[in-house]
């Protein structure tokens, strides 16, 4: 299976919130770094991680547009789509649905060990997300 | 085309120096570059949006991690460092020194064409960047952000 194809099994994972292949796609000690936390090691925490998404983004899609790939590497640009009807955990507690909808560009990139997800970082920029739910002034730096 | 890897190196050895004048020769005059700072759709402009970065942050520095390779399209992934001596220009006005530095991880996804950046975006946390900086602002409901405008 191509780094690709693998990715794309763990998009379809969370497109319909079934986690049940995650042990088939991801290795036991995958570590997850996601923006605004420290790393997470192991699928239960990311398998949460995803979970919190979903309950915030209950219709939310996850798009790979562009990939891009080399040895053990993959990097993804896509896009989350959702609206924002279920309630949004933040470093900063819980806050209630904005009902408001979001495409958040992100990217991602997995490395891969055996055939499985060994690492998955996740950049995306928290003010652009924040803002489109009318949670944050969209103005920061510079 | 040329070696990803090199290129990084190009890229980030001109801006990281503040050679204003040489970014030309690392990237198209017409480069288009997306971030959550700002999108820019020429050289010079990616200059002068450096430049005001540098105002702030004069030791800024990328540090490349990883680079991937497809042909002509890249990823590099890495952090930026930089400590807050000068006065940051924001929307929302001035903030002087903090005297805080910064450390913001970032992944660069882009094309290249004849050995010069054609295109990138780059994908990073703004807020990550404030926590460090000790300004940000907290989440908080549409109706009282609304007020306060």
């Amino acid at each position: 299976m191509s780094l690709q194809q693998l990715v794309d099994r763990h998009y379809r994972e969370v497109n319909t919130n079934d986690y049940s292949d995650a042990d088939d796609i991801f290795s036991a000690d995958v570590v997850t770094k996601p923006p605004g936390s420290g790393p997470l090691t192991g699928i239960e925490p990311f398998v949460a991680y995803g979970e919190g998404f979903h309950r915030a983004f209950p219709d939310g899609r996850i798009h790979g547009d562009r990939y891009v790939e080399s040895g053990d590497i993959v990097v993804v640009e896509g896009r989350f789509t959702g609206t924002n009807t279920g309630p949004l955990d933040t470093p900063a507690g819980q806050i209630p649905a904005t009902g408001r909808p979001m495409v958040l560009p992100f990217a991602d990139l997995f490395r891969v060990a055996d055939g499985k997800i060994a690492e998955h970082r996740i950049y995306f920029d928290t003010v652009g997300m924040l803002a489109q739910l009318g949670l944050m002034q969209e103005s920061t730096a510079v | 085309m040329i070696e990803a890897r090199a290129l990084a190196e190009r890229v980030f050895a001109v801006i990281d120096g503040q050679c204003w004048a040489d970014y030309e020769t690392v990237m198209h005059p017409d480069v288009e570059m997306t971030s959550p700072f700002a999108t820019l759709h020429s050289a010079a402009d990616w200059a002068e949006f450096s430049r005001s970065f540098a105002v702030a942050m004069p030791d800024g520095k990328h540090t490349v991690t990883r680079v991937v390779q497809s042909g002509e399209r890249f990823a590099f992934e890495g952090r930026w460092t930089g400590t807050h001596t000068g006065p940051l220009t924001t929307p929302n006005g001035q903030v002087p020194p903090t005297g805080r530095t910064v450390t913001m991880p970032f992944c660069a996804v882009g094309t290249q064409r004849e050995g010069r950046v054609s295109r990138v975006r780059v994908y990073l946390d703004q807020l990550d960047m404030l926590a460090q900086l000790g300004l940000v602002p907290q989440p908080e409901p549409a109706d009282r952000l609304a007020a306060a405008r």
